[in-house]
């Protein structure tokens, strides 16, 4: 395998924790103490956002480096998920990939490229739809729409997303009533 | 004028000082804190605004300017704020 160049760079990324509700200014200075002096923590709703911009030679070093900096801190949080939703409307995924929303429109009714761009997940409203990122992103790279590179920090976001869901579900205390559900769907 | 302590780095004090422009709060730490300066308080006074918290000594100043900046354009309280998306 070709190796890769070692060269650091900063990486953007949010990281939403759980665990906590809001956060002590002794809380912020353990955090700051565990590593985490590249974050700036808020608090909205009841819910603690850490904006990292971390210095690292890939975004998945960046990301689990950050995780384990928050658990190294020990203030009863750990983290839920990176601060990127699966679920995107159209403009979110003209903003991802820099393109206007127009363009992806057309990508999406087929006016432009090849046609057959994934059909969309659900509704977020009335009027806006949501589409599942990654579909979209091996979409979008499978067809040379753009580079793999554009994507490859958000494919890694989700990805690390997924593995923090199971993680979590592993330890679901009651996973007997989707069981029951999914043997329900199975015998329809 | 606004009387509070100025923040040594000069993109994190021009960012707060934006900030109380657009109505948000500055308070300073009560002490004892070696890295935490203070914190933000958007205009929805309330247990339910947004609290952002200020570094003294961040490893670079100019991306927690940057980090207090999003919070500021992003806040949920605004007015006229859109939680959904025009279409």
């Amino acid at each position: 395998m070709k190796e890769k160049p070692m060269s650091e760079r900063e990486y953007d990324f949010s990281l939403i924790l759980s665990g906590v509700t809001e956060l002590t200014e002794d809380q912020a200075e353990t955090l700051f103490e565990a590593g985490c002096d590249d974050a700036t923590p808020s608090v909205i709703y009841g819910r603690v956002w850490l904006e990292f911009s971390r210095m690292a030679t890939s975004y998945k070093d960046a990301v689990l480096s950050a995780i384990r900096d928050v658990r190294r801190a020990n203030i009863g949080a750990d983290v839920e998920r990176i601060d990127e939703c699966n679920l995107v409307t159209l403009s979110e995924i003209a903003r991802k990939i820099g393109k206007t929303p127009q363009y992806v429109h057309q990508l999406v009714t087929g006016v432009r490229g090849p046609g057959r761009f994934p059909p969309p997940e659900c509704h977020l409203t009335d009027t806006v739809l949501l589409w599942a990122w990654c579909a979209v992103s091996f979409w979008l790279t499978e067809n040379n729409i753009v580079r793999p590179e554009v994507v490859e920090d958000l494919d890694t976001a989700y990805l690390i997303n997924s593995a923090l869901e199971e993680l979590r579900e592993g330890r679901c205390p009651q996973p007997t009533v989707t069981e029951h559900l999914k043997k329900e769907l199975a015998a329809l | 004028m606004v009387s509070r302590p100025r923040h040594t780095n000069p993109h994190v004090e021009a960012t707060l000082a934006a900030a109380e422009e657009r109505g948000w709060r500055v308070e300073k730490a009560a002490g004892g804190h070696a890295h935490v300066w203070g914190r933000m308080l958007c205009p929805q006074a309330t247990r339910e605004g947004c609290i952002v918290f200020v570094h003294s000594t961040p490893r670079n100043p100019q991306s927690h300017a940057r980090h207090l900046q999003k919070r500021v354009d992003g806040c949920p309280h605004q007015e006229n704020c859109d939680q959904g998306e025009v279409p």
